[in-house]
């Protein structure tokens, strides 16, 4: 009996096979895109971060014998270096960002970054047995870099997230992701700019209040796998 | 067509059309409706969302919840995969009406090894070989030609929709009802009535969304606790990831929206950088 491995070399032996004879009849055709040095250079810093972050995360996950709160804690930190809340809630904010004096935007924020950790953080039990692998980086509107990466494995394997970052006094920091096309700071922008569009910016305060502290109660465990 | 498959296009032709004709319902009445906005219909589209959202909670949930319990985790996944199977010739079909031979051969790779080695579609050795897989549907098609979306509608049972692919998933259902009717024929000729023919083909499409709900269910429900507004949440998404898909970028935003990395204190210049982090 051929074993399973022995199977998949062949199949994909064959398959690459016949792809690449395709691949270079189509490609025959297709003008080569030059890609500018610079653009290369500016790619390079935020790309790498990216890289060693997903791989410090990703080894962090693997290490399933140790209690969920600790990696869960572990993961937040390498996260808090990479992540510019401060720009992030200045995006979901928009307009309304110039009419909150200062001490409410260091409200706004802190009480952001706590429900996007919070609200991010119990959901990475589920990427126990992932890795990520970083396929493409471009460069964006305002020195913006986008990196891109996909999810190998696991129950959401092969989905795309794209990392925005932007440097900012002499630091990459992210200030988007983008899942499978949609970006996060897009869609609390809209959902903000509903909640605020019949309350005040006190509102939207008390609404991630009330939800960080909700979140923050231990949750039943569930069996269910 | 036989009968099976005109009751399999009129099951979601008729939820469509339903809403397609409270759209002109709407128009008619007029009452100031601004249609360049993405979403000209929000108030009916919330009341339709609300009774969604009140069939899912009673009906939808505690079944998928008996389902997760009858069916383990691996089956939920291989039958995922089996109904994915059953779609590719649409996507296939897709892939061509958009000249993207690339895709068209991995497609077929994708068909061909996962009928023949993986147990007729219900193992996804295709993605275990690396094929990757492809998402093409006539709503992409129609946008990749350069028909805007149109108006969002959220359609009741079946979720959102934009204008434009609603009419797409109406003419892949419809195809699909035309690919597989030797089937439906071979168990006509077995003398099943015509209501047993309804019942197996609404059961069938019922069981594909059952099932994929029972998957995403826990995703489901944290992002309904998670939301501010939720009826927002799930048409930002929907619109983005629709757009992202028609543009081939789901690795980045394709939304018309400019100024969504921008704000004001761009423009001005000698503000000092303000940093609220380790506040």
């Amino acid at each position: 009996m051929i074993s399973e491995h022995a199977m998949r070399g062949v199949l994909r032996s064959v398959f690459a096979r016949g792809l690449t004879a395709l691949l270079a009849v189509v490609f025959a055709f297709v003008p080569a895109v030059a890609v500018a040095d610079d653009d290369e250079a500016l790619v390079a810093a935020p790309r790498q971060i990216i890289d060693d972050a997903a791989s410090q995360i990703v080894a962090v996950l693997a290490r399933t014998e140790e209690p969920a709160e600790q990696r869960v804690s572990e993961i937040e930190e390498i996260a808090y270096e990479i992540f510019d809340f401060t720009t992030m809630s200045k995006l979901v904010l928009a307009r309304n960002w110039r009419k909150l004096d200062k001490p409410k935007r260091a409200e706004f924020v802190r009480e952001f970054k706590t429900h996007l950790s919070r609200t991010y953080g119990t959901r990475l039990e589920r990427f126990n047995d992932v890795d990520v692998e970083v396929y493409g980086s471009q460069v964006e509107v305002r020195n913006d870099v986008s990196v891109k990466t996909r999810v190998v494995g696991g129950q959401f394997g092969g989905a795309e997230l794209s990392y925005r970052l932007r440097n900012r006094k002499d630091a990459w920091k992210i200030i988007d992701v983008v899942i499978e096309g949609v970006s996060l700071v897009s869609n609390y922008r809209t959902q903000f700019a509903s909640v605020l569009n019949g309350g005040t910016i006190d509102d939207l305060i008390t609404k991630l209040k009330d939800k960080n502290f909700v979140v923050e109660q231990p949750e039943p465990k569930k069996t269910d796998g | 067509m036989t009968p099976v498959n005109s009751a399999r296009r009129l099951l979601s032709t008729l939820l469509l059309a339903l809403a397609f004709v409270s759209v002109s319902g709407c128009a008619t009445t007029g009452e100031g409706i601004d249609w360049s906005g993405p979403d000209p219909l929000e108030r009916a589209n919330r009341g339709v969302f609300a009774f969604n959202e009140r069939l899912d909670r009673w009906l939808l949930e505690p079944a998928s919840k008996a389902w997760d319990f009858v069916l383990p985790d691996v089956a939920q996944t291989s039958l995922d995969d089996f109904f994915g199977h059953l779609n590719m010739p649409i996507v296939l079909a897709n892939d061509v009406l958009q000249g993207k031979p690339i895709a068209a051969v991995e497609d077929l790779a994708r068909i061909t090894h996962n009928t023949v080695f993986g147990f007729g579609g219900f193992y996804d050795i295709a993605t275990h070989l690396g094929i990757p897989e492809n998402e093409e549907d006539f709503g992409q098609t129609l946008g990749y030609y350069g028909v805007p979306p149109g108006p969002y509608l959220m359609v009741p049972i079946l979720g959102p929709y934009s204008l434009r692919d609603g009419i797409g998933e109406i003419i892949d259902t419809t195809a699909t009802g035309y690919l597989y009717s030797p089937i439906w024929q071979s168990a006509e000729t077995l003398n099943f009535s015509t209501g047993e023919l309804w019942g197996v083909s609404i059961g069938q499409k019922g069981l594909e969304l059952l099932n994929l709900r029972t998957i995403f269910d826990e995703e489901l429900e944290e992002s309904r606790k998670d939301a501010f507004d939720y009826y927002i949440f799930v048409r930002n998404a929907y619109l983005q990831n629709r757009a992202a898909k028609v543009a081939d970028q789901t690795g980045a935003p394709a939304i018309d929206e400019d100024d969504l990395y921008f704000f004001e204190d761009d423009f001005e210049e000698g503000e000092e950088e303000e940093d609220y982090d380790d506040f």
